[in-house]
């Protein structure tokens, strides 16, 4: 440890970890001194119109820079416009069709690239004009620490991290980062039900499967039977629009937050399917087969997602709860103070 | 680096501290610096009393090896005006003598002791020795000794010894 980093053990660093969710604005304060947290708070504003900072949450920043010196902003990006892929070359980001001018870019552990658009980065300072902001994380790097912090499994895993507005999923093999996908919840989040059945009964997962075992891609697979029972996807246990009709007019149901529960795991439940459908199908991405997987949760999944994955892919499926905001700290106190 | 940007600088120390320990820093270079000249300065003072207190002592001692030549000198210079005086004295008495010396008396060697006179010289005859250099001659010594030597032309070689209290210091001539 240098002479700087000594001096500033001693000196109390303030660390603001911030979550723009879909309606409020999650706030983690830890004040560090001589490497022991001497002072935490845990707080949340509601957000203004278009995601924006209400004045009472700005002038919160505002105090909170004043009262320690060193303090440090770090804002979990949730907006839409990234996205992560193996290898750290600059010709990838061809390859997956990114321009590489509007995007900022970081190369994890030489092994993985997460990009995020120049806009949405630029937008999170907007916002934060007043107090300024530090650290600007990407979900994936998040759901990568996760993986990093509890990693058992070695076959190839997919992971998923629901922070509520966004769903990242990541699929490592043993220590390789393979595949990496994004979904906002929140911009999805109006569709009926129609829309989404539409897109159910598009033959367009079927054709996964018949693919899959047109292309004999896990002929060396002894689980390769397994693999048929995708075709169940198709009959997902999931009420379709007219069970909804039956059951609303049976009054089972009278609420429209049954309808969204339902729309939100079937939302996930086919980002999920297309996300494994792109990983098995594009040739951009090294075959493996997905055996377990591993859900970190920082607002909780509906059981039908697990439901699904358990039952209907067959996966192994393990949940734990997870504080994004604690890691987002965990990571800033890492850079300053490490 | 996990973040899509880099912090902000935050610096340790405040502007205000800065302007202060600068202030401070400058103050302290200023007193160490007068620290030094006057340490440098006590110092070579040092050094000069040193240096001088030796150039002291030795002037005492050139003192006192000045006074000592001085008395010498002195010495020497008293024991010159007596050897001049003397010396006066004898170039008076030898024009003196050599004032009484008849015409016909030769002088071949005149010996000037301290306080003796040995003349060797010819006269034409004991006469004209007695009757013109003896006189004189016991004037002024109290003993004058005469030897006459006859020569073949009838002349007479002498040798006069004369001793006397009177002159006391006298040089050779």
């Amino acid at each position: 440890m240098n002479l700087s980093k000594k001096i500033k053990s001693f000196i109390p660093h303030q660390f603001i970890a911030v979550i723009l969710s879909k309606n409020d604005c999650h706030i983690k304060i830890d004040v560090v001194k001589r490497g022991k947290v001497i002072k935490e708070d845990e707080t949340t504003f509601i957000l203004g119109e278009k995601d924006s900072l209400t004045s009472d949450a700005q002038e919160y920043f505002s105090n909170a820079v004043k009262k320690y010196k060193h303090t440090y902003i770090s804002v979990f990006l949730n907006s839409l416009g990234q996205g992560a892929f193996s290898g750290c070359e600059n010709e990838r980001f061809s390859t997956f069709n990114v321009d590489v001018n509007n995007v900022e870019k970081l190369c994890v552990d030489n092994n993985w690239t997460v990009y995020a658009s120049k806009i949405d980065i630029n937008w999170i300072k907007k916002l934060f004009y007043k107090s300024g902001v530090d650290f600007i994380y990407s979900p994936f790097v998040i759901l990568y620490r996760f993986i990093e912090e509890d990693r058992k499994k070695r076959e190839t895993t997919l992971y998923i991290l629901n922070e509520g507005k966004i769903l990242v999923i990541i699929i490592m093999k043993e220590n390789k980062f393979l595949y990496g996908s994004f979904l906002n919840l929140d911009i999805e989040k109006d569709p009926l039900i129609d829309e989404i059945d539409s897109i159910d009964d598009e033959s367009g997962d079927s054709i996964m499967l018949d693919d899959l075992e047109a292309d004999n891609m896990f002929d060396d697979i002894e689980k390769l039977d397994e693999i048929s029972d995708f075709e169940d996807i198709d009959n997902i246990t999931m009420p379709d629009k007219a069970d909804i009709d039956a059951m609303m007019k049976d009054g089972e149901l009278n609420s429209e937050k049954f309808l969204d529960i339902n729309n939100h795991s079937k939302q996930i439940i086919n980002y999920l399917k297309s996300s494994l459908k792109e990983f098995y199908e594009s040739s951009l991405y090294e075959s493996s087969f997905v055996q377990s997987v591993e859900i970190f949760e920082y607002e909780s999944i509906n059981y039908e997602v697990v439901d699904y994955l358990e039952k209907e892919l067959l996966l192994d499926v393990e949940v734990k709860k997870v504080d994004i905001l604690k890691m987002i700290n965990e990571l800033s106190k890492e850079e300053i103070l490490h | 680096m996990y973040s899509f940007i880099k912090p902000y600088e935050k610096p340790l120390i405040g502007y205000v501290f800065r302007i202060w320990f600068f202030f401070t820093i400058i103050t302290l270079i200023i007193l160490l610096g007068f620290d030094m000249i006057l340490g440098y300065k006590i110092n070579s003072f040092e050094k000069s009393i040193i240096s001088n207190n030796k150039r002291q002592t030795q002037f005492l001692i050139d003192i006192e090896t000045f006074k000592k030549k001085i008395k010498f000198l002195n010495k020497e210079r008293s024991f010159a005006k007596d050897v001049e005086t003397s010396n006066k004295l004898l170039v008076e008495s030898l024009k003196n003598f050599f004032e009484l010396i008849p015409e016909q008396i030769t002088l071949n060697k005149i010996i000037v002791d301290k306080n003796s006179l040995t003349i060797f010289g010819i006269t034409p005859s004991k006469d004209v020795y007695n009757l013109l250099l003896a006189p004189p001659l016991k004037s002024i010594f109290s003993k004058s000794v005469v030897d006459f030597y006859l020569q073949d032309n009838g002349w007479y070689r002498f040798v006069s010894k004369n001793e006397s209290k009177i002159v006391k210091k006298e040089g050779n001539k």
